[in-house]
């Protein structure tokens, strides 16, 4: 054989043989997917689509357990682009791959690729996937798990940057932020330095936000919401959000906010609520012309 | 044109067996010829059997299931 034959030309010259006992002519040119599975209760080693656009090869019935497509297998690999995924990794790969084709989306790595250090633009990526998933409003088992894959991974600044990227603030507030300190700032690099010190504090602490999670009990979550009050002013706001999604967890915000508002009479209560998901903006000394 | 290859979860170890690994006794992935030696993803990690979600370029890049490891991947597939 030409040594310039491809993986898939050889995978095809083995298979064919096996299709029908090779009497039946079949187009395997179209074929754009091969499938590998290991079904000792299916008898047939090869399966072709009607559209012949997938080829599915059962090695539990090739008669060597498909030893004999391993060379194949593995020339294939030798491509610079050569893979072999599971079947849900690549259905993955390639939703998110059309997710990031997206203009918008684009944009948005883009922009956060030049101001993020380099290891949080991958995880913002992955929040940016799960915001999309979230917010097609169905796959709530998905978010969880999604959720929880970053959680496990990147530990509390992964936590904090899922919340804060389904929540939406990445877009409109650290976005903003860096662009007023490059309005500021005037000189890109003195820009980036300060934008990024605020960014570490707001990926690590959470310093505007409170997001209530399943695991929060209620003295939790109000010993939290306490705790950032105190400490909002030196954080240069003035403002707290509490956000809560889920039936418990908005009933939960529910419960604590009056013990919230008796401990700070000075704050401003503004509630939005969505579905089972709900917003409370807690505002310390509003100004009176506000209020 | 080129065929995309995949595999479904039952062909896991086929696959490994594929490109000359198995599994440890704590389930990682390591070389057959030499269990000490586990293999790694990208980043320098070890993988287990259950996060195992295949291989790209060559027989040395391992990928893991996890979302951000799948972004991560996703650069190197082709669209």
């Amino acid at each position: 054989m030409p040594p310039d034959v491809t993986w898939y030309t050889k995978l095809w010259n083995i298979i064919k043989p096996l299709l029908f006992g090779g009497g039946t002519k079949i187009d395997l040119s179209h074929a754009k997917n091969v499938i590998v599975i290991n079904n000792p209760q299916c008898s047939g080693p090869i399966t072709v689509s009607q559209s012949g656009d997938i080829v599915t090869l059962n090695v539990a019935a090739f008669p060597n357990r498909g030893a004999e497509l391993a060379p194949v297998f593995r020339e294939a690999l030798n491509d610079p682009d050569g893979f072999i995924l599971e079947e849900s990794a690549f259905s993955r790969i390639q939703s998110i791959q059309s997710h990031e084709d997206s203009a918008e989306t684009k944009e948005e790595i883009d922009f956060f690729r030049q101001i993020l250090p380099p290891a949080d633009v991958t995880i913002l990526r992955a929040c940016l996937y799960l915001k999309k998933i979230h917010d097609e409003n169905i796959h709530h088992v998905e978010v969880a798990r999604l959720k929880s894959q970053i959680s496990r991974l990147h530990g509390k600044r992964g936590t904090n940057m899922a919340n804060l990227c389904t929540a939406g603030y990445f877009k409109s507030w650290i976005r903003p932020l860096y662009e007023e300190f490059s309005r500021i700032e005037g000189d890109k690099t003195d820009a980036l330095k300060k934008f990024q010190k605020v960014y570490h504090t707001i990926v690590e602490e959470l310093p505007w936000t409170v997001f209530a999670a399943q695991t929060m009990s209620e003295y939790e979550l109000e010993k939290q919401i306490a705790y950032k009050l105190d400490k909002i002013k030196s954080y240069g706001t003035d403002f707290l959000n509490i956000h809560a999604l889920s039936k418990s967890n908005v009933s939960k915000v529910r419960s604590v906010i009056p013990h919230i508002e008796e401990q700070f009479p000075n704050i401003r209560t503004s509630v939005r609520e969505e579905g089972a998901s709900i917003i409370v903006r807690l505002r310390i000394n509003p100004d009176p012309k506000d209020a | 044109m080129k065929p995309t290859l995949t595999f479904h979860v039952s062909a896991k170890k086929f696959v490994l067996d594929v490109f000359e690994k198995t599994v440890d006794q704590e389930k990682y992935i390591v070389e057959k010829d030499n269990s000490e030696q586990r293999v790694l993803t990208a980043k320098g990690e070890e993988i287990r059997l259950g996060d195992f979600a295949g291989i790209r370029h060559g027989s040395g890049i391992f990928v893991k299931s996890d979302i951000t490891s799948l972004v991560a991947a996703s650069d190197f597939i082709r669209r």
